[in-house]
């Protein structure tokens, strides 16, 4: 156990960890936002929506689209110049993030699409007969009304990012995944690779946990 | 008063145009209790969505009050339809609202001052009658509950009209009853004019003044309610009319016929306009004939008592059976001999 222990830098393991929560978090803030917006404007623009726009919508979803089906590794080096234009580098932890809100956000957008197109209509509609403008309807109706799935939508979108700061790390972005790589793999290190992998584990579980327990708290259905 | 000249709405399917409604002309006073009433795709639903314009009529004109709807701009509508109630079948509460949450959602849209909005909800929880459960979620709520709570939105605003889309649809009889005595109430003590939709005759019976009969985007039959209960003349009216036990006089009579051989067989019409009066006890006292009730089909109308009793009395003179008839329609019975 001693042996095990001792071969782990705990500083540089903690430091490993923070940058993590950093990239995971710092991205999926981002990803949230961008992926909200763009979530509203796919499901407004479709057909029969709130702004219907038959030139806007197919766009935003092809796009959207496309970036979805990309992978990650080759999202990543498709986009370091949008990265080295945004932070100056593509190593580190914060060169990591504009790929990660790359490729989480268009996820989150797909994810907020289904949330919305789960509220009842005939809320929609009733909101329309009270003489509801349609800002009111995206803001007072459309929102709160899918709530709890834009939240469990948060939880999964932070899973993925989680595991794809790991992919990060490969390439340079640091964190746990980069360490697990370099000095877990490369080095044949085990007990860091472990460890590595185990706090990586333990906070997709926090995240699913306290995701959990906030939509089982909001959801009134 | 809701005039509706000559609408037609036409939706674009994927190879064919579906003709919703094809041309229905109506007028709705105020404070009348109006059912329009249809199958299931007669374009009933649609007729009154064109109401409060949540569609546009392909053409035609949407006229209350004397205010052209349909030429109405956006922010214009949306001020109108704040006077035009609505409620539905299933109800379309927001779940993650409370019941006083969801009554003061109108109140924020029309941008009432949260005082104002507070006492609002209060009156309204009092009226529909659903005093401690201000607090509860729509899924904590019954059905009769919930359409409690879409009445109350509706009327948060003061409106001059409420469109009920198949408002008891979803209800079981017993509570149905107890949402058409609300309505019955509101529109008795606010003036609301109230349009229903609905395929449930007894809805009708029970609570219109007035009637259209729509069938394949037509207004079939219009009238008073008593007159197309006594006389449908359109093949979907008598369909209907039927499906509350009146209208199929012919197998009554016969059926009756066979039974009683002897006597006398009567049919009682109560129009509705009657007091409450026990007419026929105090008939029967007065003249001593045995009189037995073999049939009968009468609900509370608005009014009064409505629909009909077959009667059967087994021995008396002709002048006896004249007399009887004679004292029933001084009270405003109508009495047919079989």
């Amino acid at each position: 156990m001693n042996e095990f222990l001792s071969a782990i830098n705990f500083d540089q393991m903690l430091e490993a960890f923070a940058e993590t929560l950093y990239m995971s978090f710092g991205s999926l803030i981002l990803a949230v936002i961008i992926g909200m917006i763009i979530g509203i404007l796919l499901y407004c623009t479709q057909t029969g929506g709130l702004y219907e726009n038959k030139f806007i919508n197919p766009i935003v979803d092809l796009i959207v689209n496309i970036l979805r089906a990309v992978p990650f590794i080759i999202l990543m080096i498709l986009i370091i110049p949008i990265t080295k234009f945004l932070v100056g580098t593509m190593l580190g932890a914060t060169a990591a993030i504009p790929s990660l809100v790359f490729a989480a956000a268009p996820f989150y957008a797909r994810l907020c699409v289904i949330a919305f197109t789960e509220v009842d209509k005939g809320t929609i509609e009733a909101s329309k007969a009270m003489g509801a403008s349609k800002l009111q309807i995206i803001f007072k109706v459309l929102l709160p009304e899918s709530l709890p799935a834009l939240i469990s939508g948060v939880c999964v979108t932070g899973i993925s990012l989680i595991s794809y700061t790991a992919m990060a790390g490969a390439i340079g972005g640091g964190g746990l995944g980069n360490l697990a790589y370099m000095y877990g793999f490369i080095r044949r290190n085990n007990a860091v690779l472990y460890t590595a992998t185990a706090l990586i584990v333990l906070l997709v579980f926090i995240i699913q946990g306290i995701g959990d327990r906030i939509v089982k708290k909001i959801d009134k259905r | 008063m809701i005039e509706l000249k000559n609408i037609v709405k036409t939706f674009a399917g994927k190879n064919t145009e579906i003709h919703a409604v094809r041309g229905v002309t109506l007028n709705i006073e105020d404070g009348d209790i109006f059912g329009i009433v249809g199958y299931s795709g007669a374009g009933k639903s649609t007729l009154v969505r064109i109401i409060n314009q949540l569609e546009k009529q392909t053409s035609g004109e949407v006229v209350i009050d004397g205010k052209e709807i349909s030429s109405l701009s956006e922010s214009q509508l949306r001020l109108e339809r704040q006077k035009i109630g609505m409620i539905f079948q299933h109800f379309n509460l927001l779940w993650s609202r409370t019941v006083a949450e969801n009554i003061a959602f109108p109140l924020e849209i029309a941008k009432v001052d949260k005082a104002v909005r507070q006492k609002k909800v209060q009156e309204l929880i009092r009226l529909v009658g659903l005093e401690g459960r201000e607090g509860a979620y729509p899924s904590e709520l019954s059905g009769g509950q919930k359409q409690r709570v879409g009445i109350a939105r509706a009327l948060a605003n003061d409106p001059k009209i409420l469109l009920c889309d198949e408002a008891t649809s979803a209800l079981d009889p017993e509570t149905t009853d107890s949402i058409l005595e609300l309505l019955n109430r509101i529109n008795k003590e606010l003036g609301i004019t109230i349009v229903m939709i609905t395929h449930q005759m007894e809805v009708v019976q029970k609570i219109c003044r007035h009637i259209a009969v729509m069938s394949e985007g037509k207004v079939v039959e219009e009238g008073t309610v008593k007159n197309v209960f006594e006389k449908p003349r359109h093949e979907v009216t008598r369909r209907f009319v039927q499906t509350v036990g009146a209208g199929n006089l012919e197998k009554i009579r016969s059926d009756l016929k066979k039974k009683y051989p002897y006597g006398q067989i009567l049919r009682l019409i109560f129009t509705g306009e009657i007091s409450d009066r026990p007419i026929l006890a105090e008939v029967i006292r007065k003249i001593d004939i045995p009189v037995s009730i073999v049939s009968s089909n009468i609900t509370m109308g608005p009014d009064g008592p409505m629909g009909e009793i077959y009667s059967h009395i087994s021995d008396g003179t002709q002048a006896q059976y004249k007399q009887f008839t004679k004292l029933l329609e001084a009270e405003g019975v109508k009495v047919e001999v079989l």
